[in-house]
Order: structure tokens, then C-alpha cells, then sequence
């Protein structure tokens, strides 16, 4: 078969985010509708798409799984930047997941909204100088540990290597250091966190108690 | 969340693994746990995780990961646990990381 032109797989793409799915709002259907048109990196997948079943199955539990309006994959937290805003101003509901390993509804789906999975988010960097590691919510603790390993150093990450670095601190962490060094949360020296507008934010965690 | 900065730790080589024990020998393996929760001082550098399940379809027995975090082969602190007969037994001296890598992920259809 002959490959498409850009503009041809959009609007295939297009098309097919105008059948309906069980539980999709209009407000998540015109927001993905606009993912698809705004990105053309191959990056929003509706319910025909190929790639939809799995990439929504990729949680390791079925308790987990969910049919979104559409799944989008940032390639950078420029795209997230950009996705937010449009999500936010279609007043489409939405859920993130890094890993996708808690094993509850809703955990890291939705049935009505864009499923926006990091796991392009790959930030990885050692700064040996600081004894500091960078990593980005799309990887999995195997990937932290696997980069590190040829240092001889480690984190205070997962226990088990499939779970994402994007959700084990949000609920404070348990490592096989914590009886040493804490709980995975008490081992981030910072955090990059960004919203829907231009400026990201950068908080260190004495600076957290004075964010509203 | 788009970045953590995480602190490192020069900890690399170990000792530890993962035992497999039937169902037999539930009581004895939680009987162990206790007396190792229970210790007034405990070492920091010793630390496990128990997983024993049982679904309607799948009986994978009492899994124990032991690790230690010091190339220390078989550490005091476990004593109790080399007791206790193991159907499968992978301790032994080496990374954290393959420790970790020996866990498995369960495919728990429903």
C-alpha cells in the first residue's frame, strides 16, 4: 500500500474520532477532535485507530481499563503545555497516567474524556557532582535503574520494575532504601511542574508551603 | 508533574533474592515476619516484601523477596527465614536492581 500523505492520514484520522463511543461528552469528543488536527506526530488515537486497544490495555490490571474518547501521547511538555490548554478549553474531563499501575477505576483512565499517557516523557539524566538524578514521568523504575546502574548508584524508586516514576511519589513511595532514607517522596530535591499557561514552574520543597 | 529531581545514593551491590514457600509453610514464613518486625533495633539495611496470593485461577504460593544492602552474603537478620523449606530460592550476591528484576508481573485475567 501506498503511504499516505500527512494531510491524508489526518483526515482519516479525523474521521474516525467522529464515531461515538460509550460514555464520550461532546465536550470530549471536540477536544479530541482538535488533538488530532493540531498534532500531526502521530500522537491521538481514537477507538478505530490500531494502536487504541492496546495502548488502553497496556495497565497490567483489567480493573484499570477504560475506553477514552481519544488517548494522546505528548512528545514533549511543550505538546503537554499545548494539550492542557485545549483540553481545558474544551471542558473535556481527562486522566493521566505514567506507568498505569494502581489497580482502581479511574485510576489511570477515564470512560468519558482524553486519557493522556506521559510515556513519551523520557527525561533521563546523572549529575554525579550534585548526586542528583533528572527523570521524566514517562519512564518506569527498570529504566531509572538500568541507566544508573553503570554509576553504581541508585534512587530511592520502585521496588518493582514496571511501575512509573510519574505516580509512586504522589502516594508517597515505598522503597527497599525507605528504612534507610525515606519514603520515594522524601528523596525529591525538586519537582518541575507545569500548567496550562506559558511559564512552567520549578518548586523545591521549601517552597512548597508557601503555594496556594 | 513533569520532571522529579531525585537524590542518589552510592548503593549498588547487594544480597537477596526471591524464595518461594508452599502454602504449607504460611504460618512458619509470618511467624518470621513478626519476630523480624518486632526487633528493637533493626537494621536499615535489611528490607523485604512478602506477596502471597492465591486468585480463582492461579496459586503461585508465598512469594518473599529478601534484600540486604551490603554485599553481605546471607545476613544475620534473616536467620529465621533459611530455616523454613523454599521451593525455589535465588539469594545470593548481587545488584539491587536484579533483585528487583526477579519480580514478576503477574497476568491476572478476570
Amino acid at each position: 500500500m501506498e503511504k499516505l500523505s500527512n494531510a491524508a492520514q489526518l483526515i482519516l484520522g479525523l474521521g474516525s474520532l467522529n464515531s461515538s463511543s460509550a460514555g464520550a461528552s461532546p465536550s470530549a469528543l471536540s477536544a479530541c477532535r482538535q488533538l488530532g488536527a493540531t498534532f500531526s506526530n502521530n500522537a491521538t488515537f481514537a477507538p478505530r485507530d490500531a494502536l487504541y486497544t492496546p495502548l488502553a490495555h497496556a495497565h497490567w490490571s483489567q480493573t484499570a481499563w477504560e475506553q477514552p474518547t481519544c488517548i494522546f501521547l505528548p512528545d514533549d511538555v511543550a505538546q503537554l503545555q499545548t494539550a492542557i490548554s485545549l483540553i481545558v478549553g474544551h471542558q473535556s474531563p481527562f486522566a493521566i497516567r505514567s506507568g498505569g499501575h494502581l489497580e482502581a477505576v479511574g485510576a489511570a483512565s477515564t470512560d468519558d474524556g482524553v486519557l493522556l499517557d506521559l510515556s513519551r516523557l523520557r527525561r533521563l539524566e546523572y549529575h554525579a557532582e550534585v548526586q542528583e538524578a533528572i527523570v521524566g514521568p514517562g519512564l518506569r523504575w527498570g529504566d531509572v535503574y538500568g541507566y544508573l546502574d553503570p554509576f553504581k548508584v541508585t534512587v530511592v524508586g520502585g521496588r518493582v520494575l514496571d511501575v512509573g516514576v510519574g505516580g509512586l511519589p504522589l502516594g508517597g513511595g515505598l522503597s527497599y532504601l525507605s528504612d534507610l532514607h525515606g519514603m520515594v517522596c522524601d528523596n525529591i530535591v525538586n519537582y518541575e511542574v507545569r500548567n496550562a499557561s506559558y511559564f512552567g514552574v520549578f518548586l523545591a520543597p521549601p517552597l512548597l508551603s508557601s503555594v496556594s | 508533574m513533569t520532571a522529579y529531581t531525585l537524590r542518589t545514593y552510592p548503593i549498588h551491590e547487594a544480597w537477596g533474592g526471591t524464595k518461594v514457600f508452599a502454602w504449607d509453610k504460611i504460618s512458619a514464613v509470618l511467624d518470621a515476619i513478626t519476630a523480624y518486625q518486632s526487633l528493637p533495633n533493626k537494621d536499615p539495611y535489611a528490607n523485604m516484601n512478602l506477596n502471597a496470593a492465591a486468585t480463582n485461577q492461579t496459586d503461585v504460593g508465598v512469594i518473599l523477596t529478601l534484600v540486604y544492602l551490603k554485599p553481605e552474603d546471607k545476613p544475620e537478620i534473616f536467620s529465621d527465614f533459611y530455616k523454613i523449606e523454599a521451593l525455589m530460592d535465588t539469594t545470593g550476591l548481587k545488584p539491587l536492581s536484579s533483585i528487583m528484576g526477579e519480580f514478576p508481573t503477574p497476568v491476572v485475567p478476570r
